[in-house]
C-alpha cells in the first residue's frame, strides 16, 4: 500500500520546519560569532532541498500515475494526456508552479552550501539564513493557501485538465527556465542583505556574487525567449512580444539583472559602485517578487482580475512588502557607510558601465511605470487608462538605441582612463562595415524609409564592434596569423562570454528591426486554387480537409508556395476546435528560414464557400530568438570561466590555530 | 480549482483572428490608415490587445466604426477624437498627455535626468579625490606583501 | 507503515541537522577568504598581461590597487578573531532544540493539515486490480484482494449517538444468534442491519444461511443475497454470486435485478455480446422513470462501444417531457433529484460525445421544462457549433430553440 502523496506532503511540512530553524540559528550564530550554529546552515540548506525535492518528486509521481485523489491532479491532469504533458502538468498550475518555485529556491541554497566553500563562513551563514526566510514565507504560502497535496473525496474517475492551448513543448519548458532566473535572483538579494548586515561590501564580495547573477540572468533569458517563441507560432498572428503585464513581469528582472551583472564587474575590479550594486540586487529580486505577485494574484489582468483568490494575492503582497521594505530599510541604514574606493576618469570602462546601468535602470523604470500606471490611475485618481504596445514601443526603443551605440565603445574602453579617440580609431572598421550593411538593406528593400536600414546598421555596428574589438585584442593582421590565433585561444572564457553575449544582443536587435519594418501581410477570402501574391511569393490555396484529432476537429488548410513560378514548399495550417472545451486553437503553417518566415493562418469558412486566409511574410523573425540563444551561450561561457570559482583558503593557517575537538 | 486552470490559460493571450477580410476597405491608402489607427486602440473586453489583434465582437464593431469614419473623410485625429468621445480615454493604448498621465510620460526622462545628475555629482567628488590609488607601493607595503608571499617587483 | 516512514524521515532529518554540533571546529577568519580572492585577482592580472589583454601600465596600476586591498584585508584580520566554538552548554542546548523542534513542529502542522496514512490511488493500481479480477477469483479471494487494495467497502462509523446505539444493537443480535443459530427472524434482521452499516461481507453470509435453510425458495432472499455479494466485492460478480443469480433467474426470469447481475457477470467474463443483449433488452422493456436506468445505460453503452455497435438513442435515458410530467407524482425532493440526475447525466454524455443530435434536442427541451434558460441557451449554442455544417440539423435546432 503506497502513500507517496502523503509522504510528499509530510516532507514539505518538514522542509518548512527546517527552514524556520535555518532562518534563525545561523543568523544568530553569525551575530555571536559562534562557528557551529553558522555551519548549521549548510546541512539545513541541503536537507531543505532534499525534502522539497522529495515532495516535488511525490507530486510528479502522482501526476504521472494519474492519482486523482489529489485535487491538483484531478483539476489539472487527465488520464489521456500525453506522458510529457503529464509531467509538465506538475507546474502547469498554480500549486505545482509555486512548489517548483520553492524547489528552485532550495536548489540555489543547496548549491551555495555545496560549492560555496570559498565564501567566508559568516557571510555564507547569513546569506543562507536570508534564503531560508524567503523559503519560510513561500512554504507557508504553499502549505496554507495553495497546498498541492490537498486530497479529494470522493476520487473522480478522471481529471479535467486538458487545456488544449497549454499542451505545447515550449510552454512546458518555459516556467522552469523562467523560475531558474526569477528565483536565481534571490541569491544576489540574499548576498546583498547579508553584506548589509555585516556592513561590508568589497571587491571580494562582488566576486562571490557574480556567478549566481550570471546563472540567473542566463536562465531568465532562455525562459523569456521560449515564452516569446511560443506566442509567435501558437497565437496565430505572428506577434512575438505584447508588452503584456505578465511578459513585463519577467522582462523587468531581466533588465535589472543585466545591469547588476555589469555593475558587479565594477565592484569586483575597482571596488566602487558598491552601494548602487547592492541596491540593484535588492531591486532585481523585488521585481521578481512583483512578477510572481502579478502573475499569481491576477491583479493586472483587467477583465479577469478578480477571478483569482484575493487571499493569495494579499499573501504574496505581504511577502513582497516585508522583503523589499526590510531590505531597503537596512540599505538606507548601512549604505552611507560604503565608501567608494577606485577613482576613474569620465571617459573610462567604469563610466561606460555606469551609462549601461543608467540606461538599463531607466528603461526598467519606464516598463515599470507603464505596467503599473493603469492600476495607479485607477486606484489613486479613479481614472481608467490603458498603457499598451504603442506606448512601450515608443518609450522603450530610444534607450535600446543608445545602448546599441554605446555598447561596443564601452566594451573597448580601458579601465580608469579611456581614450575615446583611440577606441574609435580601432572601431572605425566596424562602423564602415555596419554602414555598408545598412546601405545594402536600403538598396535591397527599396520601398522602405530610411529608418529601418539605419537601425539595421546600428545593430550591425554592435555586432561588428565586438568582433573588431576582439580582432584588435589578438592583434589580428598586426601579428602573424598563428600568433593571433594563439592569443584568441588564450582569451579567458569570461572575455569570450562577454563578446558572445554582446553579439547575441546585436542579433536580437537586428531580428526585431527586420520583423517590425518589413513584415507584410495579406488578408483575404480565398477560393480553392486562388493564388495570393505576397512579397515575391505566390501562395496557392489547395483547399481544406476535415479530420478528427483525439478530442478535437481539424480543419487543415493546404497551401502550396511558389517562388518565380517554381514550387518551393507546401504548408498545412490547422484550425482545431475542441467541442468539449469550446475552444479553438490555431496551428499556423510556418515555413521557417533565416531570411524570412512564411506564416499562414486559416480563418473561418465564408458563406460563399471561400475561406478567410491570412498570410504573412516575417523577415528575419528567427534572429530574435537566435540572438537570445547566443546571449545565453555567452552567459554560460562566462560562467565556465575558472575566475568565477575562487578557491577557499587553506584550512590550517598559522594565524588561525585549529581548536581541537572536545 | 477549475478557476486556476482558467487563470493560467487567461494569463496568456488567446489565439485570435483579428481583422477579417470582409472589413477591409477597397482603398489601400485608407485601409493602411485604418490599420495604423486600429493598432493604437484597445479592445475594450480583451486583455491588453489592440482591436487590430482581437477577434472579439466589440473589437470588430470598433474596426468597422474606424473605417466608416475614414470613408466619411475624417482625419486620423478626428477619428481618434470620435472614438475617445464614445468610449473614453481607456480606449487609447497610448494615453494622451494630460496632468493625469504626465508622470507616465515624464517619469522616464525625469529619472534619467536624476540619474545623470547623481552621476555628475559623483564624478565631481570622484575627480576631487586624491590620486591615492595611483601612488606606487611604499617599501613598507612591499615588505608586508613579500611576507604574504606576493612578489610585487615583477 | 506511513508512520514508520514519516518517522524515519523526521529522525534522519534531525540527525543530519545536528551533525555540525557534534564536531567543533573554529573557522578560518574572514581575512583569509578575502585574501584568497585578491590573490586570485593578482594572478589573473598577470595572466591578462601575458595574453596582451592589459598593457604594462594598466596591469601595474591594477596590481597596486589589488595589493592595497589585500593589505587592508589583512589589517582588518589583526583585530578580528576567527569564529570561536560555541560554549559547550549552549551547543548542547541548540543541538537539542534543533533535533526536537523542527520534527515536532512538522508533526503538529502535518496532523492539522495532512491526511496521515491515506494511500495513493493511481489509475494504474485500479487497472492492475481489474486484471486480477479478470482471473475470476472466488468471492472470498476477491474480498481479500479488495481489502489489500483498500477498496473494500467501508463500514459505517459510529460517530453519532444513534449510530452507536444501532451498532450496539447489532452486536447484541450477533451474540444472540451465536446462541440461537436457528432463529430465522433474528438472522433476517441481522442480515439487513449489517448491510445497512456497510458490512456486506457479513451480511451476504447471513443471507446465504437463510437461503439454504429456507423451506421454499424465496426470490426476495435471493435478490438480497446476490446484491450483498456483489456489493461486498465492490461490483464484482464472483462465480458464487453468479451461481446464486442463475438459481434466482430459475425462480423469476423477469426480475430486472437478476437480469442485470447476470449481464454484469457475463460482461466481466468477457462475454460482452451476451451481456449487451440482456442490457439492451432491459433498457427496452424498462419503465422510463426507473431510477436505476442510467446505471444500466452506462453499462450498455460501454458494452456497445466494445462491440463497436451503436446503442440506439431511443433507449437512452434522458428525461422526455412525459417523464418529467410523470415525475409529478413523486415527492418534490425526489422529483427534483431524479430530473436533475438525468439531465446532468445526459449533459455529461453529450460533452463526451457531442455528435448526438437527438440528445441535444432532448437536453434543450428538458432545460426548457425546468426553466433553466441560461443552460438552455448554452446548450443551443454548443449544439449549433457542433452541427455548424449540417443544415438539416441546424433547422431542427432552430425549431427546438423557438
Amino acid at each position: 500500500m503506497r502513500m507517496i502523496a502523503e509522504l510528499g506532503h509530510f516532507a514539505l511540512v518538514l522542509a518548512f520546519a527546517v527552514a524556520i530553524a535555518q532562518a534563525i540559528v545561523p543568523l544568530w550564530g553569525a551575530h555571536k560569532g559562534y562557528a557551529e550554529p553558522m555551519r548549521f546552515a549548510e546541512p539545513a540548506a541541503m536537507t531543505g532541498f532534499l525534502l522539497v525535492g522529495l515532495s516535488f518528486a511525490a507530486l510528479t509521481y502522482s501526476f504521472i500515475n494519474s492519482d486523482f485523489s489529489l485535487k491538483v491532479v484531478a483539476t489539472n491532469s487527465h488520464s489521456a494526456k500525453p506522458y510529457l504533458y503529464k509531467i509538465a502538468g506538475v507546474w502547469g498550475n498554480h500549486e505545482g508552479s509555486m512548489l517548483l518555485w520553492v524547489l528552485i529556491l532550495m536548489l540555489y541554497g543547496a548549491l551555495v552550501a555545496a560549492f560555496g566553500q570559498n565564501i567566508p563562513p559568516a557571510l555564507r551563514a547569513r546569506t543562507l539564513s536570508i534564503q531560508a526566510m524567503i523559503a519560510v514565507a513561500f512554504l507557508a504560502f504553499i502549505l496554507f493557501t495553495s497546498n498541492p497535496f490537498e486530497r479529494m473525496d470522493p476520487v473522480p474517475v478522471d481529471g479535467s485538465g486538458l487545456n488544449p492551448l497549454l499542451q505545447d513543448w515550449a510552454l512546458a519548458a518555459h516556467p522552469p527556465f523562467l523560475y531558474l532566473g526569477y528565483v536565481g535572483l534571490s541569491m544576489p538579494f540574499s548576498f546583498a542583505v547579508a553584506a548589509l548586515i555585516e556592513g561590508r561590501v568589497d571587491a571580494a564580495w562582488a566576486r562571490w556574487v557574480r556567478p549566481w547573477t550570471l546563472l540567473a540572468w542566463s536562465t531568465l533569458t532562455v525562459g523569456i525567449a521560449l515564452g516569446s517563441y511560443w506566442a509567435y507560432y501558437e497565437l496565430g498572428w505572428g506577434g512575438w512580444w505584447f508588452w503584456d503585464p505578465v511578459e513585463n513581469a519577467s522582462f523587468m528582472p531581466w533588465l535589472v539583472a543585466a545591469a547588476l551583472l555589469h555593475s558587479a564587474v565594477v565592484v569586483e575590479k575597482r571596488s566602487t559602485l558598491k552601494s548602487w550594486t547592492i541596491l540593484l540586487a535588492i531591486i532585481a529580486f523585488s521585481l521578481s517578487l512583483v512578477g510572481t505577485f502579478i502573475v499569481r494574484s491576477g491583479l493586472l489582468t483587467s477583465v479577469h482580475a478578480f477571478a483569482s483568490d484575493p487571499e493569495r494575492g494579499v499573501f504574496i503582497l505581504a511577502i513582497l512588502l516585508i522583503a523589499t521594505g526590510g531590505a531597503l530599510c537596512l540599505y538606507a541604514w548601512r549604505a552611507p557607510q560604503m565608501e567608494p574606493e577606485g577613482v576613474f576618469a569620465p571617459v573610462s570602462r567604469e563610466s561606460g558601465l555606469i551609462l549601461n546601468n543608467l540606461l538599463l535602470s531607466v528603461s526598467t523604470a519606464v516598463v515599470f511605470l507603464g505596467t503599473l500606471y493603469p492600476l495607479f490611475a485607477d486606484g489613486v485618481m479613479d481614472e481608467k487608462i490603458s498603457v499598451g504596445k504603442p506606448f512601450f514601443d515608443l518609450a522603450f526603443a530610444p534607450f535600446m538605441i543608445v545602448i546599441l551605440i554605446a555598447m561596443p565603445l564601452g566594451a573597448a574602453l580601458s579601465w580608469k582612463r579611456g581614450d575615446l579617440g583611440r577606441v574609435m580609431s580601432k572601431l572605425w572598421v566596424a562602423a564602415v562595415m555596419a554602414f555598408l550593411v545598412g546601405i545594402a538593406f536600403w538598396a535591397f528593400r527599396t520601398e522602405s524609409s530610411i529608418w529601418p536600414p539605419l537601425f539595421i546598421a546600428l545593430s550591425f555596428w554592435a555586432i561588428f564592434g565586438v568582433i573588431v574589438d576582439l580582432a584588435e585584442r589578438v592583434k589580428l593582421g598586426r601579428a602573424p596569423f598563428a600568433e593571433s590565433m594563439r592569443r584568441l585561444g588564450g582569451l579567458p572564457r569570461s572575455a569570450w562570454g562577454q563578446a558572445v553575449a554582446h553579439i547575441g544582443f546585436g542579433i536580437t536587435a537586428f531580428g526585431i528591426v527586420g520583423i517590425s519594418a518589413w513584415a507584410t501581410e495579406d488578408i483575404r477570402i480565398a477560393q480553392i486554387d486562388d493564388r495570393i501574391p505576397l512579397s515575391g511569393y505566390e501562395i496557392r490555396f489547395d483547399g481544406v480537409e476535415r479530420s478528427r484529432g483525439p478530442n478535437y476537429r481539424i480543419d487543415g488548410g493546404k497551401f502550396t508556395i511558389f517562388q518565380d513560378g517554381k514550387q518551393i514548399a507546401t504548408l498545412v495550417s490547422e484550425k482545431r476546435f475542441y467541442p468539449v472545451q469550446r475552444t479553438q486553437t490555431t496551428e499556423a503553417g510556418i515555413r521557417a528560414s533565416l531570411v524570412e518566415d512564411i506564416y499562414i493562418v486559416l480563418g473561418d469558412k465564408q458563406d460563399n464557400g471561400g475561406w478567410a486566409v491570412r498570410s504573412y511574410v516575417k523577415p528575419f523573425a528567427n534572429w530574435i530568438w537566435l540572438g537570445a540563444l547566443i546571449m545565453t551561450i555567452g552567459g554560460v561561457l562566462s560562467l565556465t570561466d575558472r575566475r568565477h570559482r575562487v578557491g577557499a583558503p587553506a584550512r590550517a593557517q598559522r594565524s588561525n590555530p585549529v581548536v581541537p575537538a572536545e | 480549482m477549475k478557476r486556476l486552470a482558467l487563470i493560467i490559460a487567461l494569463s496568456m493571450p488567446l489565439p485570435t483572428h483579428a481583422v477579417e477580410p470582409g472589413e477591409i476597405l477597397d482603398d489601400p491608402v485608407l485601409e493602411n490608415r485604418a490599420r495604423a489607427l486600429s493598432k493604437g486602440l484597445r479592445c475594450l473586453v480583451c486583455r491588453n490587445q489592440s482591436i487590430d489583434d482581437s477577434d472579439a465582437g466589440l473589437a470588430k464593431d470598433l474596426r468597422v466604426l474606424v473605417r466608416e469614419r475614414l470613408v466619411k473623410g475624417d482625419t486620423d485625429d478626428q477619428v481618434l477624437d470620435y472614438v475617445v468621445d464614445r468610449y473614453g480615454e481607456y480606449v487609447l493604448l497610448s494615453p494622451r498627455f494630460s496632468p493625469l498621465t504626465a508622470l507616465l510620460y515624464l517619469g522616464g526622462p525625469l529619472i534619467l535626468l536624476g540619474g545623470c545628475l547623481i552621476v555628475w555629482q559623483q564624478s565631481k567628488t570622484n575627480a576631487a579625490a586624491p590620486a591615492r590609488a595611483a601612488a606606487p607601493l611604499t617599501e613598507a607595503e612591499r615588505a608586508r606583501l613579500r611576507e604574504l608571499g606576493i612578489d610585487t617587483d615583477a | 507503515m506511513f508512520i514508520v516512514l514519516a518517522g524515519a524521515l523526521a529522525v534522519i532529518t534531525a540527525l543530519v541537522l545536528i551533525l555540525p554540533f557534534l564536531r567543533t571546529r573554529a573557522d578560518t577568519s574572514r581575512a583569509a577568504y578575502d585574501a584568497e580572492a585578491y590573490r586570485a585577482q593578482l594572478r589573473e592580472v598577470d595572466q591578462d598581461l601575458a595574453r596582451g589583454i592589459l598593457t604594462e601600465p594598466e596591469a601595474k596600476a591594477a596590481k597596486i590597487e589589488i595589493s592595497r586591498r589585500l593589505l587592508a584585508a589583512t589589517d582588518d584580520a589583526d583585530g578580528e578573531i576567527a569564529a570561536p566554538p560555541t560554549p559547550s552548554y549552549l551547543r548542547t542546548a541548540i543541538a537539542t532544540a534543533i533535533a526536537v523542534g523542527p520534527p515536532a513542529l512538522a508533526v503538529l502542522i502535518y496532523l492539522a493539515i495532512g491526511e496521515a496514512g491515506r494511500p495513493d490511488m493511481p489509475l494504474e493500481a485500479r487497472t492492475d486490480l481489474d486484471a486480477q479480477m479478470a482471473q475470476r477469483p472466488s468471492q472470498a479471494q476477491a474480498e481479500t484482494l479488495l481489502e489489500q487494495n483498500d477498496l473494500a467497502p467501508l463500514a459505517a462509523e459510529a460517530d453519532t449517538p444513534e449510530a452507536r446505539n444501532f451498532i450496539a444493537r447489532i452486536d447484541e443480535l450477533e451474540a444472540f444468534l451465536l446462541k440461537n443459530p436457528d432463529d430465522v427472524r433474528g438472522r433476517r434482521l441481522l442480515a439487513g442491519a449489517t448491510a445497512s452499516v456497510g458490512r456486506y461481507a457479513d451480511s451476504w453470509r447471513h443471507y446465504a444461511t437463510l437461503v439454504e435453510s429456507a423451506d421454499e425458495p424465496d426470490t426476495e432472499l435471493y435478490g438480497d443475497l446476490v446484491e450483498t455479494m456483489v456489493l461486498a466485492a465492490n461490483g464484482y460478480v464472483s462465480p458464487e454470486a453468479e451461481t446464486a443469480t442463475d438459481a434466482a433467474i430459475a425462480l423469476n426470469r423477469s426480475d430486472p435485478r437478476f437480469i442485470h447481475y447476470k449481464a454484469l457477470a457475463l460482461a466481466q467474463r468477457g462475454e460482452t455480446e451476451a451481456a449487451y443483449a440482456r442490457w439492451s433488452a432491459l433498457l427496452d422493456s424498462a419503465d422510463p422513470s426507473t431510477p436505476w436506468l442510467p446505471m444500466v445505460y452506462r453499462h450498455a453503452r460501454q458494452a456497445a462501444e466494445e462491440l463497436g455497435v451503436t446503442l440506439s438513442i431511443r433507449t437512452a435515458p434522458g428525461p422526455s417531457s412525459e417523464q418529467v410530467e410523470a415525475a409529478g407524482e413523486m415527492s418534490d425532493d425526489d422529483r427534483r433529484d431524479m430530473i436533475e440526475g438525468m439531465v446532468s447525466s445526459l449533459a455529461a454524455r453529450l460533452a463526451e460525445d457531442p455528435d448526438d443530435l437527438d440528445g441535444w434536442l432532448r437536453l434543450i427541451r428538458a432545460y426548457g421544462v425546468m426553466g433553466r434558460d441560461e443552460d438552455r441557451a448554452t446548450a443551443i449554442d454548443m449544439a449549433r457549433t457542433t452541427f455548424a455544417d449540417d443544415a438539416a440539423a441546424l433547422a431542427r435546432l432552430d425549431e427546438a430553440a423557438q
